[in-house]
């Protein structure tokens, strides 16, 4: 990225969040593209911060000579920018890229949300105990084999998938309804609870 | 302060009460020079306190008193002063006043509307010889001051060890260093052991106290109904019996706090303990089966008092310590105490102290003293055994967890010290009254703390009702009613009751301006975050500290909170629910706090796991608070959805501890278990985010506090490969 589109995105950034927006310039702040094929006009970042007190990590939709839209927490906004950008979700591949950005870009601070497309994902403690060890081989041999996310077509040219999702110590499954235009609906199970995998400190 | 100010209620004295100082402080130097510091230390040593009244002082050094002790100016000095007013001659104002000479103060007590309307108009009066003469008597009586407590609490130190059996060269022998009995049973000594027990009573007393206390800040004060803050009276309150309630509620808390006092007057070894954060160790002590555990602990914490009082003694000699900055010395001379001969609390004297010290007011005098914390400038200060009412708390900060004297500077903060000093000696002998403090007496006293806190949280009965049914005639709805715990002060009460104004820590940051794209109206603001927070003890803790240190709360577009230690601001991100953004409050704060009170390690001079440890630490300690506000939540509204992760961490860490605590003394206190079963839970918090279970988020993967501050530490300490 030119030093122009930088200063261009930080600006963009630093008006998007509004009086938390300082933290856009700061020199330690780094914003990294996340792939969203989908998208022609637009472009999603992750903007990283880091500091003794707190740990920023948030998207942020933005295209050039725009208004930058502060995703993280705000499906909303990311199916509006979808809209605005005009996508059209008609490949089984593309929903399941928009599916699994819409999750990943629009997840709240906390709890720790982790999107999962195979076992590895997975959010395990750094050191499980025996115990945990146990849970974790047993969750393996009952549900391992289905966090691959998949599409189904629908009548009338939108798609359902299915993603897999950690969400502190829960592991959630997702089923959303998206149409050709991007609007979503979602439809959540919770299918294990309290199992050993990193949650989000509030720091 | 104007001269003017402190005019009020005050009355001229009625003759000249100065006198030349006791001792030759002002050759002070040269002594030093000559004879070195211990020689100059024991020259000043010898000092006594002249218990004189102050209102009666003998006549000044070299002036003659005036007949009748009616020392007012001659009719025809006045007239020379008026006259030289009426020229606008200040040079003439400043040869008048100088030819009163050493009776000067006398003259001008009695005539202070002259003195201040020469000021007024130009004369320059501080530098008459007869006021450089005060002052310097004023630096004599502080050095003095200083000298005899520090001299009089190592004394009593020294006599305390003695009690304890203890000596200052050498640890206490422990068990396996004791000669066995024949039998193999080490030699037990029943009237140590006794001592020893009640020591660790009045430990437990002070735990118990302390908590105690704390709780009566969850009492809901006031016409708007915000939580009690002992420094806050309510602008509307309403009244019980001739009370208002918080005076009824203030009165239960200052009495806390002289019973604070009387304990640990006795008691210098839990002082100690207190301000090195060991009361539990005392409390939690085996004085049967090992009382040299206990001795030992106790010497520790008295070697800890001595090496203060050395290190201040040397400050002062060396003048590292300027007089004018010993403030509660300065304000025990104000308060007509320290045994002067100068009524330094009558206004010209006070006016001559002011003006000497007023660009000292703010000085971090305990950090001159170079002591290791705030509160043992308590030794500078006053006589250890004499300590007492709510100067102590001022001085000490003790039972708040933190120093009050870092955010308690200035002079008035200690201007009961006087009374305080007098409280507890015997006027005629000057013997110290060594009251204890019995079981029966703890027992009661803690009953009648019950007391005021039942009816206070039960909403101050007829009061409260009374207050219920005028808002209901005013058609204001949404109030607390009386009834069980605290209440939530509804949003709308906070804008339209002034009461609670000065409940809004800071004005208003702007922050609210929504982004483009955002949500037009946040669903909440901050005074809604504070209603929240309020209810529990935790949040109403980080809402005094909000208070005290002025922290803006800044809110904008965003579902996350952060601390901005640049700015020493705290961001709440309005896409929280209103309860989340509570639970996050109480966290920030903490950390806002930790900077605050500059308790944070630097990374570049502590080693890196040092650092880690710290930082996990302060991490697990804001955690803990946030969860503890989430649980008391959650009890006060089964609808509170907050959470701070880790809550089962700390919750099973906390009732395990507790089980077991009670299992091994079947007779713990309550506030014991609890403090048992509190610290427990952060130690699991602090397990947790060591190990990594709790992990902070970043598109680099999920990363674990150690691997986060290490990399703080690393780029703070130039190892970091990558720069911005």
């Amino acid at each position: 990225m030119t030093a122009a589109a930088d200063s261009a995105l930080r600006d963009a950034a630093a008006e998007a969040l509004g009086a938390g927006g300082s933290v856009a310039h700061d020199p330690w702040t780094t914003f990294t593209p996340y792939p969203a094929p989908f998208l022609s006009r637009h472009g999603i970042w992750a903007l990283d911060h880091e500091s003794e007190d707190s740990s920023l990590w948030l998207f942020l939709g933005w295209a050039a000579g725009e208004r930058a839209r502060l995703l993280t927490g705000r499906p909303d906004e990311f199916v509006a920018m979808a809209h605005d950008d005009g996508v059209d979700l008609r490949a089984p591949e593309q929903a399941i890229a928009y599916a699994l950005a819409y999750l990943h870009t629009t997840r709240p601070a906390a709890p720790l949300t982790t999107v999962l497309r195979s076992l590895d994902d997975l959010p395990a403690v750094p050191a499980p105990d025996t115990g945990e060890q146990l849970r974790l081989a047993a969750l393996a041999r009952r549900r391992g084999g289905d966090f691959a996310p998949a599409a189904t077509a629908l009548a009338g040219g939108g798609h359902a998938v299915t993603v897999h999702v950690a969400r502190d110590r829960d592991l959630v499954r997702a089923r959303l309804l998206l149409s050709p235009a991007g609007d979503v609906e979602v439809a959540e199970d919770t299918l294990e609870a309290d199992l050993p995998l990193q949650a989000a400190g509030l720091g | 302060m104007g001269f003017d100010q402190q005019r009020e209620g005050g009355t001229v004295l009625p003759e000249a009460p100065m006198q030349a100082p006791p001792t030759n402080v002002p050759a002070f130097g040269a002594l030093q020079q000559g004879a070195g510091n211990a020689l100059v230390t024991a020259a000043l040593t010898g000092m006594t306190v002249a218990r004189q009244p102050v209102t009666a002082p003998p006549p000044a050094d070299g002036a003659a008193a005036p007949p009748d002790g009616a020392p007012a100016a001659a009719a025809g000095d006045r007239e020379k002063i008026e006259q030289a007013l009426k020229d606008g001659d200040s040079d003439e104002m400043e040869k008048v006043w100088g030819s009163f000479g050493d009776n000067l103060p006398a003259v001008a007590s009695a005539n202070l509307d002259l003195w201040d309307r020469c000021r007024q108009e130009g004369a320059d009066l501080e530098e008459l010889p007869a006021v450089e003469k005060l002052r310097q008597k004023l630096k004599a009586d502080v050095i003095r001051i200083a000298y005899n407590n520090l001299n009089k609490n190592e004394d009593l130190v020294a006599a305390e060890m003695e009690r304890y059996g203890l000596s200052k060269d050498r640890d206490v022998p422990q068990a396996s260093s004791a000669k066995p009995l024949a039998d193999g049973v080490v030699p037990k000594d029943k009237e140590r052991e006794a001592q020893l027990q009640e020591t660790k009573a009045a430990a437990r007393f002070l735990l118990a106290l302390e908590l105690k206390q704390n709780s009566l800040k969850s009492v809901v004060v006031g016409k708007g109904t915000q939580p009690f803050d002992p420094g806050t009276r309510p602008v509307l309150d309403f009244d019980i019996g001739g009370k208002t309630s918080w005076e009824f509620v203030k009165a239960g808390w200052d009495e806390c706090e002289e019973m604070r006092a009387r304990v640990l007057a006795l008691n210098p070894a839990l002082f100690a303990a207190m301000q090195s954060n060991d009361l539990l160790g005392f409390a939690e002590a085996d004085p049967e089966q090992h009382p040299e555990a206990m001795q030992q602990r106790i010497r520790t914490h008295m070697m800890v008092v001595l090496n203060n009082i050395k290190v201040a003694r040397g400050n002062i000699e060396s003048g590292s310590c300027d007089y004018r900055s010993l403030s509660p010395i300065l304000a025990t001379l104000r308060g007509g105490a320290g045994g002067s001969t100068v009524a330094w609390n009558q206004p010209f004297y006070s006016w001559v102290m002011r003006n000497d010290v007023k660009d000292h007011e703010d000085t971090q005098w305990w950090a001159q003293l170079g002591l290791t914390a705030a509160s043992m400038a308590l030794l500078i200060a006053a006589e250890f055994a004499t300590f007492g009412g709510a100067t102590f708390l001022i001085l000490t900060g003790a039972g708040v967890g933190i120093s009050a004297m870092q955010a308690s500077q200035k002079q008035d903060d200690f201007k009961m010290l006087a009374a305080a000093q007098r409280a507890q000696v015997d006027p005629t002998t000057g013997l110290v009254l060594r009251d204890q403090v019995d079981e029966a007496e703890r027992e009661a006293f803690m009953a009648k703390l019950d007391v005021i806190l039942n009816v206070g949280m039960t909403g101050f009965g007829a009061g409260m009702r009374a207050l219920q049914a005028e808002r209901a005639a005013a058609g204001v709805a949404g109030h607390g009613a009386p009834g069980r715990g605290p209440r939530v002060t509804a949003p709308d009460e906070i804008a339209d009751v002034p009461a609670v104004t000065g409940d809004r820590p800071v004005p208003a940051v702007p922050g609210h301006a929504p982004a483009p794209g955002a949500p037009t109206q946040p669903a909440w603001t901050v005074d809604d975050v504070l209603a929240k927070a309020r209810q529990t003890g935790e949040g109403a803790s980080a809402i005094t500290l909000v208070k005290k240190h002025k922290i803006p709360i800044v809110t904008g577009p965003g579902n996350y909170a952060q601390f901005r230690a640049s700015e020493n601001t705290v961001f709440l991100g309005t896409d929280m629910s209103v309860d989340q953004a509570s639970i996050n409050f109480a966290h920030e704060i903490n950390h806002a706090e930790k900077k605050i009170l500059n308790l944070r390690p630097d990374p570049t001079t502590v080693s890196r796991e040092n650092f880690i440890s710290a930082k996990v630490a302060e991490e697990a300690e804001g955690q803990a608070k946030a969860i503890r506000h989430q649980f008391e939540s959650q009890w006060l509204d089964p609808n509170f959805k907050g959470v701070a992760a880790g809550d089962k961490a700390y919750s099973e860490a906390f009732i395990d501890a507790v089980q077991k605590a009670r299992a091994a003394d079947p007779d713990a206190p309550e506030m014991l278990l609890k403090l048992r079963g509190q610290k427990a839970g952060e130690q699991a918090l602090i397990k947790e985010f060591m190990e990594g279970r709790l992990a902070t988020a970043s598109s680099g993967g999920r990363q674990t506090y150690p691997e986060k501050f290490g990399a703080f530490w690393d780029r703070a300490n130039g190892r970091a490969a990558a720069t911005p």
